[in-house]
């Protein structure tokens, strides 16, 4: 077995809240006991609600949010004993995109500069060398090299995310974390870019993290994918596998919720409602107060995730969903909880 | 960029104008000029030169031109108080407030800019609580009350330093302490809260991620897009001057602006007080254009277009 790229173990991380100057803190976990690992060169999508905290696990694999427990490995070396040496070393390898690409650009530099920075911030390359490979890969990316000389307001959104994206793969990473990369743009830009990720991790020596509230778009990037809720892994496995037959009730609502044209797919699966609440959870299922299929058990016992074919999901009840979503049959008794 | 400085200083003269207009329906209406000048059984003869000399005999409207054009030429009248030139009263004054205000601006950037960059790069830390909470104190203080606390503290006291007067530059220690303390102050917690923000922003995150180092971090990313808010508060800490100028100088009995208008204003000497308004108004007038000059040379977007 090669050592994984990445190697994460219960990994934990609370922030810690203050309602008011009295108030007594309390705190949130938005990443709880996380464990999971993946190869050079592959694909994860991480989908969740907004609160879910896969923004909060992009930042723990990266280092720029230490962890309230746990651990992470990068190639074998625990992010906790790296020197600063060995932390430019591993900035060198990984990257970020965010968002709004708006923001995640300096609005004081011109493009080619924020392109050309790591390089000339890691001494790869001399000044003349850095701009020329800045021209090369805003060139990959779908732009022209003539753009280096513009401002980030000076370019449409689609236009911005290319230059992000150039700017994270400017040196060759062996990682780029997308936290939801392409949901601030337009459909048809959406599009473009997908296929343009599509392109480079072909040509690429690269893994990505996915991170993202589109289970459309996820589907079309990642080979393997991690559903979080409340902090927490529910599902993980291949994505075939989790699209195909999911074992969650959370993946299967998330899946049913997915706008579609085929009507017999909305009636069936019940979809959930409310929002994520936070706080209150600390014994038992998070999900068991949105989900309509909770039973007593679920209340006293977490259920931790168990292994299936190629997947795996964290349920009590996880053997008796089978099939897709869309056949009826598979899906187990409803039961009404009170609340 | 020409043409936006064009505009900004064509409003900038309508400001002026409208304030110099203001200035002269107030001097009408606080009655007749000639009898505050001359006595009140001052001849009817006097009374009549008077009024041809200072064309008050004319129509409003000519009169208005005329002081508008007299005005222009920096001609605000006589003194009530000593028959002098306004003009001449007013500028000598100039000086001495710029000897307070300046080196006082200078001292609180030179204070307030480092200990807000320090207190945001380190924040929650003991030093951050420590800046903050002198700060807040600075802030909090009256600034004439603050002089008052220094002369007793050190004229008084200690008898290190005098406590009122101008005729050496030790005299000016306190006010310019006074006046520096209490922006340095504004200043810090303006450029803290400005740095934290922008430090928040993703660009930074993204330069973190990029493995940029701190420092350039800072000088870099943060510190050019903390600049174009810190120029607003800059504007306002420098019109704050003169407003702070007529609490701080009297307390120090410092011949400048601040205690002449104070004087003005208290014995009834309208042209001196209303040349001082109208000078006041110029001087907020240049650091609002400074401002926004400021703005385009800082910012690329606007620079560009």
């Amino acid at each position: 077995m090669n050592t994984p790229l990445f190697l994460a173990r219960d990994l934990t991380r609370a922030y810690r809240h203050k309602a008011g100057f009295f108030a007594r803190p309390t705190s949130q976990l938005a990443a709880d006991s996380i464990s999971f690992e993946f190869m050079a060169r592959e694909r994860i999508g991480v989908v969740g609600e907004s609160g879910s905290g896969k923004s909060t696990l992009g930042r723990l694999l990266l280092g720029l949010t230490p962890p309230t427990r746990g651990d992470v490995w990068f190639e074998g070396v625990n992010h906790r004993d790296r020197s600063a040496q060995d932390w430019t070393t591993f900035r060198k390898c990984t990257s970020l995109v965010q968002q709004n690409p708006l923001s995640a650009l300096n609005p004081q530099m011109t493009i080619g500069e924020q392109v050309a920075e790591g390089i000339l911030v890691h001494r790869v390359a001399g000044r003349t060398e850095a701009y020329e490979r800045t021209a090369a890969m805003l060139e990959r990316v779908g732009l022209s090299g003539a753009m280096m000389n513009r401002f980030p307001h000076q370019m449409s959104g689609g236009q911005r995310q290319r230059v992000v994206i150039a700017r994270a793969l400017i040196l060759d990473p062996k990682l780029v974390v997308f936290d939801e990369a392409v949901s601030a743009l337009d459909v048809s830009v959406q599009a473009q870019v997908v296929a343009l990720l599509r392109s480079l991790w072909q040509q690429l020596d690269l893994a990505y993290v996915f991170i993202t509230h589109d289970l459309r778009i996820v589907r079309h990037l990642v080979d393997r994918i991690v559903v979080m809720y409340f902090g927490r892994i529910v599902e993980t496995g291949d994505i075939r596998a989790v699209y195909e037959h999911p074992r969650h009730p959370y993946t299967r609502a998330l899946l049913a919720s997915v706008p579609t044209m085929d009507s017999s797919i909305r009636s069936i699966e019940p979809p959930i409602k409310g929002e994520l609440d936070a706080g209150k959870v600390s014994q038992g299922c998070a999900f068991r107060s949105r989900c309509p299929f909770a039973i007593d058990r679920c209340a006293v016992e977490t259920p931790l995730l168990r292994a299936f074919d190629r997947q795996q999901a964290a349920c009590h009840r996880a053997d008796e969903f089978v099939g897709p979503i869309k056949s009826q049959a598979t899906a187990p008794q409803q039961k009404k909880i009170a609340r | 960029m020409t043409g936006f400085i064009v505009a900004r200083a064509f409003r900038a003269i309508v400001v002026l104008v409208f304030t110099v207009t203001l200035v002269f329906i107030v001097l009408r209406l606080s009655g007749d000029p000639a009898q505050q000048m001359l006595s009140d059984n001052a001849s009817p003869e006097a009374l009549a030169a008077f009024n041809a000399k200072w064309a008050l005999d004319r129509s409003i409207f000519e009169q208005y031109l005329f002081y508008l054009a007299n005005a222009l030429r920096g001609d605000f009248g006589v003194s009530f108080a000593d028959g002098r030139e306004v003009f001449s009263v007013v500028s000598e004054r100039i000086p001495k407030t710029l000897a307070l205000t300046v080196p006082a601006v200078i001292l609180s950037l030179l204070i307030g800019i480092p200990a807000g960059i320090i207190a945001a790069v380190r924040r929650e830390s003991a030093v951050d609580k420590g800046v903050m909470a002198g700060a807040v104190l600075g802030y909090s203080i009256p600034n004439f009350l603050l002089g008052l606390v220094f002369i007793f503290a050190f004229a008084v006291w200690l008898r290190v330093l005098p406590s009122s007067g101008s005729s050496t530059w030790r005299h000016a220690i306190l006010p310019v302490a006074t006046f520096a303390l209490f922006n340095a102050a504004a200043v810090a917690r303006f450029m803290r809260s400005t740095l934290i923000d922008v430090l928040g922003q993703p660009y930074i995150a993204a330069a973190r991620a990029d493995g940029v180092p701190n420092w350039e971090i800072i000088l870099r990313h943060a510190l050019p897009n903390a600049a174009i808010p810190m120029v607003t508060t800059l504007g306002f800490v420098a019109g704050g001057l003169l407003g702070g100028a007529v609490l701080v100088e009297p307390v120090f009995a410092w011949p400048g602006l601040g205690s002449g208008f104070v004087n003005a204003t208290s014995t009834g000497d309208l042209p001196v007080a209303q040349a001082m308004i109208v000078l006041f108004t110029a001087f907020m007038v240049i650091i609002n254009f400074g401002v926004d000059v400021l703005y385009v040379v800082l910012n690329p977007k606007i620079r560009k277009h």
